[in-house]
């Protein structure tokens, strides 16, 4: 072979070279894409679903919320009180028993509490003893 | 050059008609791709792109304690496809009739429903029938049946746990979703929220296509409004009103409580009531807040007027003596016609006069006071105009100018004929007196939460304005006790062991023009503990069936009682007056 075909030849090769390098770099490029297309719909379809868990576990809290507020209802639970015959009602005003704190303790309850919300000193159920409450815990006979 | 084995002509021909394709193709591109590129442009996008709208959470309405008074919840409203549906599994389709409750027949009717007849007489099958309207729990159940062709569709329906409680304070959303009374309408601004929107692609289904999501704007839910309502107390109330119903079947009845020293409405319920849940199933009348809406002639209630003004001014004190024997008096050189009095009382003193709630007593201090200060006193009570209600629907009542008084109107007013007055200005004014003498507003607002930044911006109440001495006030008061004594018309109001004070007021209905002797609006309002005021509670009867006249002693003073009785320990009122520690007291009045 002469140097000059010998120079032909290589030259054709490493243009082939290349051409195969550049055809490898635009599809791997491409398949590169596609599989980062690929994650991103991967991606937002996993968000879509947990935005849509989320919808429905707040429609579900919601709901029972609304659940939890009926059953708080003084009507509701003085229709339960009266469907399982409980015998219970509110006390009477001579029935709570008022004592009064002791201004020790209620500066280290607001120290406890420091940075939350604070209870009010004059807050009733603090200090009182409710005797219906009393009254159906204590063995009847 | 080889020469082609064909006609010139044809050659011609065949490049003409390929040369003209080009050029058509070309104009057919440039027509698609500039003349009509922007609406195929627009046409495109819109079949691809959807702009979902993001609805916002409305705010829930809350009690003083944070208890749900209005909430939104999902709805359902189950159907079915009669095409799809096996009509054949009867075991399915009972098991669906007994998750909805409903008849099996009935269901069974429904879900062979295949066809209808349009409005055109053409026979077309039927897609969908709807089934009931139901609830999360009960749309789980229809699931786990696992139907094929039952399903739901969700919808975001205003819900109210308490059904008729405070239903005139909240008001309610109609179906059109547009608030229409109470809270709801006043503070729709806080509470409807910001909707957002998305900007996104959609695929031939029509299912969204998520990884396409171009814009977003998250939606801001609606904040929470607390109110100054107590759930406990306003249950109590609607307890009592009820009771009162059953008892006396009025024609309209309303109650009021609140704070004295901070003008807080702890509660307000009217008789004829509604559920908003269902307001539609209930007479319009029904949704009117007649503690604010309908105006009666307070009676006796209104004596409170003339008595604190003559105290205020100094033309009278406690001891001042009237002769009630009179029957007529002579005002401004004309002889006026006294109203009449139960008995004679003779010559009594102002106690006395409040205490028997003597009319003729009443006229006689509003002619001393004399016509201008009687109706300026009457005003700054804040009689014959708007209270402040924070909410919409509040009338005036009225209180005619003294240019308009005729020659009786001195000696009616005082007695509270004349005027005509809400419940709530007839509340409000006894407030001023449990609050020695400031008036103040009514508050029902008592904050906006803002549940996204985890703020609360307080509703600060509005300066009250003193009207009355503490002098004057406290003397008031002493007298309004000796009303709920065993000599005073109102001893039904009597709460063992507290000292209570209030005023009684009965006035005849005005019925085709004339006053009736047989229908008449029986009131009462008052407070407790007398020295240092927590609660105020007026009761306002319209109507009451009795045997006798409704006297406001005899059908809202009980009412009074059986409320407060229940409030105290609710409020952990004590006994001022005698309070012993450790010691049950079983003292009676």
């Amino acid at each position: 072979m002469s140097p000059a075909l010998q120079k032909e030849t290589l030259y054709y090769k490493q243009i082939l070279s290349l051409l195969i390098v550049l055809a490898v770099v635009t599809v791997s490029g491409c398949l590169g894409l596609l599989w980062l297309r690929q994650k991103i719909e991967y991606t937002a379809q996993a968000t879509r679903t947990l935005e849509l868990e989320i919808a429905k576990e707040e429609r579900r809290l919601r709901y029972l919320d609304t659940k939890i507020a009926e059953i708080h209802q003084p009507i509701y639970l003085e229709r339960q009180i009266k469907r399982l015959n409980l015998n219970l009602r509110p006390p009477l005003a001579d029935q709570v028993v008022y004592m009064d704190g002791y201004p020790q303790h209620q500066r280290t309850y607001a120290k406890d509490t420091k940075g939350g919300a604070q209870r009010k000193d004059t807050d009733p159920f603090r200090y009182s003893i409710d005797l219906a409450v009393m009254e159906s815990l204590t063995p009847m006979d | 050059m080889s020469k082609v084995c064909v006609r010139k002509a044809r050659f011609h021909v065949c490049t003409a008609v390929v040369v003209v394709g080009f050029f058509l193709l070309c104009g057919r591109l440039y027509f698609l791709q500039v003349v009509r590129a922007e609406s195929i442009a627009e046409e495109v996008e819109s079949a691809r792109k959807r702009v979902v709208r993001m609805e916002a959470k409305r705010g829930d309405i809350l009690d003083r304690h944070g208890n749900l008074l209005a909430g939104t919840r999902s709805e359902i409203l189950l159907g079915a496809d009669p095409q799809v549906v096996d009509t054949s599994d009867t075991e399915q389709i009972a098991l669906l009739a007994g998750i909805l409750d409903q008849p099996f027949t009935e269901i069974a009717e429904k879900l062979n429903r295949r066809e209808r007849i349009d409005s055109k007489g053409v026979k077309r099958e039927v897609r969908w029938v709807p089934l009931a309207e139901i609830d999360e729990d009960l749309y789980a159940a229809v699931q786990a049946l696992d139907m094929q062709g039952v399903y739901g569709n969700r919808r975001y329906e205003r819900y109210y746990p308490g059904r008729e409680l405070a239903a005139h304070v909240i008001g309610f959303i109609n179906k059109e979703q547009t608030p229409v009374m109470g809270v709801e309408h006043a503070l729709d601004y806080y509470l409807h929220g910001q909707a957002g929107w998305r900007e996104t692609e959609v695929d031939g289904l029509r299912r969204e296509l998520a990884a396409f999501r171009e814009r977003e704007v998250a939606p801001r839910n609606g904040m929470h409004v607390e109110l100054t309502i107590d759930l406990f107390v306003q249950s109590v109330i609607e307890s009592a009103l009820q009771q009162l119903v059953e008892e006396v079947t009025p024609a309209g009845a309303s109650i009021i409580v609140s704070d004295p020293t901070s003008g807080e409405i702890l509660g307000m319920a009217n008789y004829p009531t509604f559920d908003p849940n269902t307001f539609w199933e209930f007479p319009l009348e029904n949704q009117r807040n007649r503690a604010l809406t309908d105006q009666y002639e307070p009676g006796s209630t209104f004596k409170i007027v003339p008595v604190a003004a003559g105290l205020e001014e100094g033309i009278i004190g406690p001891e001042s003596e009237f002769d009630c024997g009179m029957e007529v008096c002579v005002f401004n050189n004309v002889t006026i016609r006294l109203p009449s009095d139960h008995r004679n009382l003779g010559v009594v003193p102002v106690k006395t006069i409040v205490t028997k709630s003597s009319n003729r007593g009443a006229a006689q201090i509003g002619m001393r006071l004399g016509e201008q200060r009687m109706y300026d006193y009457a005003s700054r009570f804040g009689f014959g105009k708007p209270v402040g209600w924070p909410l919409s629907g509040e009338i005036n009542g009225s209180l005619p100018t003294v240019d308009k008084w005729d020659g009786l109107t001195i000696s009616r007013l005082p007695t509270g004929y004349a005027v005509g007055a809400t419940a709530i200005q007839v509340h409000q004014a006894m407030s001023t007196i449990a609050n020695d003498g400031v008036r103040l507003r009514p508050r029902i607002l008592k904050r906006v939460i803002d549940p996204v930044e985890e703020l609360s911006m307080p509703l600060e109440p509005v300066k009250g304005e003193r009207i009355l001495s503490v002098t004057t006030a406290r003397l008031m008061r002493e007298m309004l006790v000796s009303v709920v004594s065993p000599e005073g018309t109102a001893r039904r109001a009597a709460l063992p062991g507290y000292l209570v004070a209030g005023k009684t007021g009965t006035s005849r209905k005005i019925i085709n023009g004339q006053y009736s002797l047989t229908n008449h609006v029986g009131s009462f309002s008052g407070f407790f503990p007398a020295s240092k005021p927590k609660v105020v509670i007026t009761v306002v009867v319209d109507d009451g069936k009795v045997s006798g006249p409704a006297y406001g002693g005899v059908v809202a003073a009980p009412v009074f009682r059986s409320i407060g009785e229940k409030l105290i320990p609710h409020l952990a009122i004590r006994k001022p007056e005698k309070w012993e520690p450790f010691i049950v007291s079983n003292d009676s009045f």
